[in-house]
């Protein structure tokens, strides 16, 4: 959205909200509104009727010497009119606290708990005001700029009882496990939250209720998923997802690395659209350092960000197929995975962590054997689709074990903020590629599907459609590939040719520079809406004037649709959770950063 | 007198033996057959072809420690295993595997024990084997043991209906409980019972797919979504035991199958070879369930039930009333007639339940035409 576009709904929010509200230019480019703290939530109610539908992201900012200190940045989108809001709350530092907003969009309940999990700012109102990334007994709040980095010696089995755990409650005298059994009997841990009530001879009560803890080593929650579910035989009553298994502090992190360095934390985070993080990650960083990629560099990122989202895609029918018994499509998806794969690793020497896609355009140019192989995929791919679709769409197993199964109405959908396929198959076609394009989406020829029903087989036909449609979109982009630079002559981002360096000493100075420190960004907040296989993607980036990321918010799809996951689980049977937590296509990378 | 027990007792160990060699060789070739389907190699490290890999696993799981996790029920825990076992290797011993011989001027059945209610024998033993997994799911003291033990119980008795009435038909064409006399009346027919009972045949052969606990019907032991079932806790020799049991089951039912609807031992064509002919029409009903193995989806625990009581029991009892009509009305030309009244069922059932997924799949028109914000 336009700085413009904000004003506009400014002047409009004016009336009024009166002084309450004021304008900022952040992040560049789009501009936000500031709320007063106490009006959070009429105004996000405000903006709710003005047909924001879409509840995105709470991201908070630590400026620790600035005052106020903390700074959340509510974003919202607008599917109907295609374009987003960000709003602001400024807080204080002492006992920082503002109004939930979750029971206005039910998405923001877990962004709001990773906001007091992080920055321990506490919601009035909240239902569940639980930490949920780090363990619940974990001391201070790691997004905070005045948390020490300075580590913890992690125990392992070698040297289990040498190493003192800071991270549970002190427990002096005792052995290491004694604050586990402490926190079990703390009041609102997870095994109390859900345990039934005990009779009065200590067994479960007479419903015959029982926990069944699934994860986070179970073969199908896709990764360190755990969900306490209650069963009433095989019927689920009850879901609580428990998540941060895999929560490694990829946002801390990022704030001790330069912009290049922070990039190949990007890939680690869903790591299996690897180059679908990195152009998202890219495309903020340049908006906030003011570059642009030059055109061969946007045309080869669509067509790997295209390829990232057929083998994210491939990875998804496989092993979804997998959880429900049906063997075979794994092994032939990963089959052509194998082929992109290859082809990764031939443009940048990895398959997986690839980074390829960096500020300022691609990391180098493709190697000429590249184009060939790409040729021959997609020459083969559109068969092997078809394939797929024989062993599943019209199997008579496969359908029984899908339609109707894992519901989501479209009103849910919105609320969580759940994106991508899973979104679509609730029957809204909304994808950020159309929406809000970047990389030049707009220029191309692809649909968007959406299914009707909102139920596991939707959600399967939206993606096996995107793979064709990906396929499409990767044959125009190779069409409009013309040679030329891959990385932008912007002397700010890139370091000068190495030809120069034997000339011009300054050309030596700024190489140097630019190769040990990095390149600054000024100032400000950037961000850029992206869709990848999963969702909406975006980062939200403050720069400080310094060659590191002030601030790497990472607004990941994976986070808000496992969100809505307990709503698509009620009523169903323990074999409708795998098959739902299969259609939502998370990555626990993704989720917990 | 000594001749019969001698006769027994080598025929005992024979099948027991080539019965459990079997074992590794069904491993082998399912690791082997269903890795090619899916384009991969297989086992290939361990001997010529990696035929040796089934053996060297089973080395390794018979060497491993014996765990006892904390709270099992000690006694049903460590018996559960031989329970799914057991049955599964004495089921065999009334199957007939080839045509009598005469050794030393006396006639010698290819049979462990020509029993004369070798059909009762063998369903009794089939219900015993649900004891082995309710048994493993109930004393592992495991949530999913337990889901995975109920989950086999219920299936594995509702499943044996079906059986047992698609089995009173070929009962009451034969007029007796005795396989040897079911062969027999197979070749006195001159037709064997597959034509005749086609249908019975089509739900025995889906019905013991479910009774095997193989896929898709492998509910008790769903690995993605209730871990391993009821032998989630065991290892070492006592998950080889489950997992052989369920390899003899197949070879067990295979043979089964085969003597009551594909003639036993006797040859389609060309001369009989002992063994030969029986040998090949067991392992195609061995390929085929491997086949399907890796060509399915599983389904889901209520469809599974719905499958076998609301189509495989009323499919059942409509081809065992339609035997028993034909039987007493159709008198000597009633298995000709048979013969085409059973196909005709069968399509008859198959256009029915063909009209009942068309209706449910009407509600579902897919994919709308892209529309809305994006388009």
């Amino acid at each position: 959205m336009h700085l413009e576009d904000t004003r506009r709904l400014f002047e409009q929010a004016r009336e009024r909200f009166g002084e309450d509200i004021s304008l900022s230019d952040r992040p560049s480019g789009e501009g936000s509104i500031v709320v007063s703290g106490p009006r959070v939530r009429e105004f996000t109610q405000w903006a709710r009727s003005q047909s924001f539908d879409f509840f995105a992201d709470i991201g908070g900012i630590d400026y620790l010497f600035e005052s106020p200190r903390f700074d959340l940045t509510y974003t919202v989108y607008s599917t109907g009119q295609k374009r987003h809001l960000h709003y602001k709350v400024k807080l204080d530092e002492s006992a920082p606290a503002v109004d939930s907003i979750s029971d206005i969009y039910a998405g923001a309940n877990w962004h709001e708990r990773e906001l007091l999990d992080m920055f321990g700012i506490s919601f009035n109102g909240h239902p569940d005001p639980r930490r949920i990334l780090m363990p619940e007994h974990w001391r201070g709040h790691p997004l905070r700029k005045d948390y020490p980095i300075n580590g913890e010696q992690v125990q392992f089995s070698g040297n289990f009882g040498d190493v003192e755990p800071q991270t549970l409650p002190p427990a002096p005298g005792q052995d290491a496990f004694a604050g586990w059994q402490a926190l079990e009997t703390t009041p609102g841990s997870y095994t109390q939250l859900i345990e039934p009530a005990a009779g009065p001879d200590g067994q479960p009560d007479a419903d015959g209720r029982m926990i069944l803890n699934m994860g986070p080593q179970h073969p199908s929650t896709h990764g360190v998923l755990r969900l306490l579910i209650e069963l009433d035989g095989e019927n689920i009553t009850r879901t609580l997802p428990d998540i941060g298994y895999l929560h490694t502090g990829i946002e801390k992190t990022a704030e001790t690395l330069s912009f290049q360095q922070a990039l190949t934390l990007t890939d680690r985070m869903d790591y299996l659209s690897p180059l679908g993080n990195n152009l998202a990650y890219s495309l903020s960083v340049e908006k906030l350092v003011g570059v642009e990629a030059p055109p061969r560099a946007t045309v080869l990122r669509v067509i790997l960000a295209e390829l990232t989202r057929i083998q994210s895609h491939l990875v998804w029918l496989g092993t979804h197929a997998l959880d429900m018994g049906a063997m075979s499509p794994f092994f032939y998806c990963f089959r052509e995975r194998d082929q992109i794969l290859d082809m990764f690793e031939m443009i940048s020497g990895v398959r997986m962590m690839t980074s390829f896609i960096c500020p300022g355009g691609l990391r180098e140019d493709v190697p000429d054997e590249f184009m060939p192989a790409l040729e021959q995929f997609m020459r083969v791919f559109p068969s092997r689709v078809g394939e797929y679709e024989t062993l599943l769409t019209k199997n008579p197993i496969w359908l029984e074990r899908t339609r109707g199964v894992g519901r989501l109405a479209l009103d849910d959908a919105l609320a969580y903020g759940v994106s991508g396929a899973s979104l679509r198959g609730s029957g809204l076609a909304w994808d950020i590629r159309k929406a809000e394009p970047y990389c030049g989406y707009e220029t191309y020829e692809f649909e968007i599907p959406a299914g009707t029903h909102g139920d596991v087989y939707d959600r399967y036909l939206c993606r096996i459609e995107e793979l064709r449609q990906s396929h499409k979109i990767i044959r125009q982009a190779m069409n409009r590939l013309e040679p030329g630079p891959v990385q932008t002559n912007d002397r700010k981002m890139i370091p000068p040719p190495k030809n120069e360096l034997d000339n011009s000493m300054e050309s030596l100075i700024h190489h140097f520079l630019i190769s040990t420190i990095g390149f600054t960004a000024p100032h400000g907040e950037a961000h850029v809406p992206t869709e990848t296989g999963r969702g909406l993607l975006s980062f939200y980036i403050a720069g400080d004037g310094s060659p590191k990321p002030y601030r790497m918010r990472a607004r990941t799809p994976s986070f808000a649709n496992l969100q809505a996951l307990p709503v698509m689980l009620q009523g169903g049977l323990v074999a409708d959770a795998v098959a739902t937590i299969g259609s939502i296509d998370i990555v626990l990378g993704d989720v917990d950063r | 007198m000594l001749f019969d027990l001698i006769a027994s007792f080598i025929k005992a160990v024979l099948v027991f033996a080539v019965v459990m060699s079997f074992v590794p060789f069904l491993i082998w070739l399912e690791r082997k057959l269903v890795a090619w389907m899916q384009q991969r190699i297989g086992p290939n490290r361990t001997g010529p072809f990696g035929l040796l890999q089934p053996i060297a696993d089973a080395v390794k799981l018979i060497i491993k420690e014996n765990i006892f996790p904390s709270g099992v029920e000690k006694i049903t825990y460590f018996l559960a295993p031989m329970m799914s076992m057991i049955p599964a290797l004495a089921a065999f011993a009334v199957i007939p595997f080839g045509s009598p011989v005469r050794i030393m001027g006396r006639t010698v059945n290819l049979q462990v024990a020509d029993v004369n209610i070798g059909i009762l024998y063998i369903l009794a033993l089939s219900s015993l084997a649900v004891y082995g997994a309710v048994l493993a799911g109930w004393s592992s003291n495991n949530k999913y043991s337990l889901l995975g033990g109920l989950r086999t119980s219920a299936q594995m008795i509702s499943y044996e209906l079906p059986i047992g009435l698609s089995v009173v038909s070929i009962v009451l064409l034969t007029g007796s409980l005795s396989l040897n006399e079911v062969v027999r009346s197979q070749a006195s027919h001159g037709i064997w019972n597959i034509f005749p009972q086609f249908l019975g045949f089509i739900i025995l052969l889906i019905s013991y797919n479910a009774e095997l606990n193989r896929a898709p019907f492998d509910l008790g032991e769903a690995e993605s979504e209730i871990v391993a079932g009821y032998h989630t806790e065991y290892s070492g020799f006592r998950f080889a035991m489950f997992y052989m049991g369920e390899y003899v089951n197949m070879v067990t039912v295979a043979a089964l199958v085969t003597v009551l609807f594909l003639g036993g031992w006797q040859a389609p064509f060309g001369p009989e070879i002992p063994l030969l002919w029986f040998l090949i029409k067991i392992f195609a009903f061995i390929l085929l369930y491997m086949w399907v193995r890796a060509t399915f989806p599983r389904v889901r625990y209520d469809q599974l039930m719905a499958l076998g009581w609301k189509i495989l029991v009323p499919a059942s009892l409509a081809n065992l009333a339609m035997t028993a009509v034909i039987i007493v009305l159709g008198g000597p030309n009633a298995v000709r007639i048979l013969s085409v009244g059973s196909i005709v069922l069968a399509v008859l059932v198959g256009l029915v339940l063909k009209a009942a997924v068309a209706l449910r799949t009407k509600s579902a028109p897919g994919l709308a035409p892209p529309a809305g914000a994006g388009s």
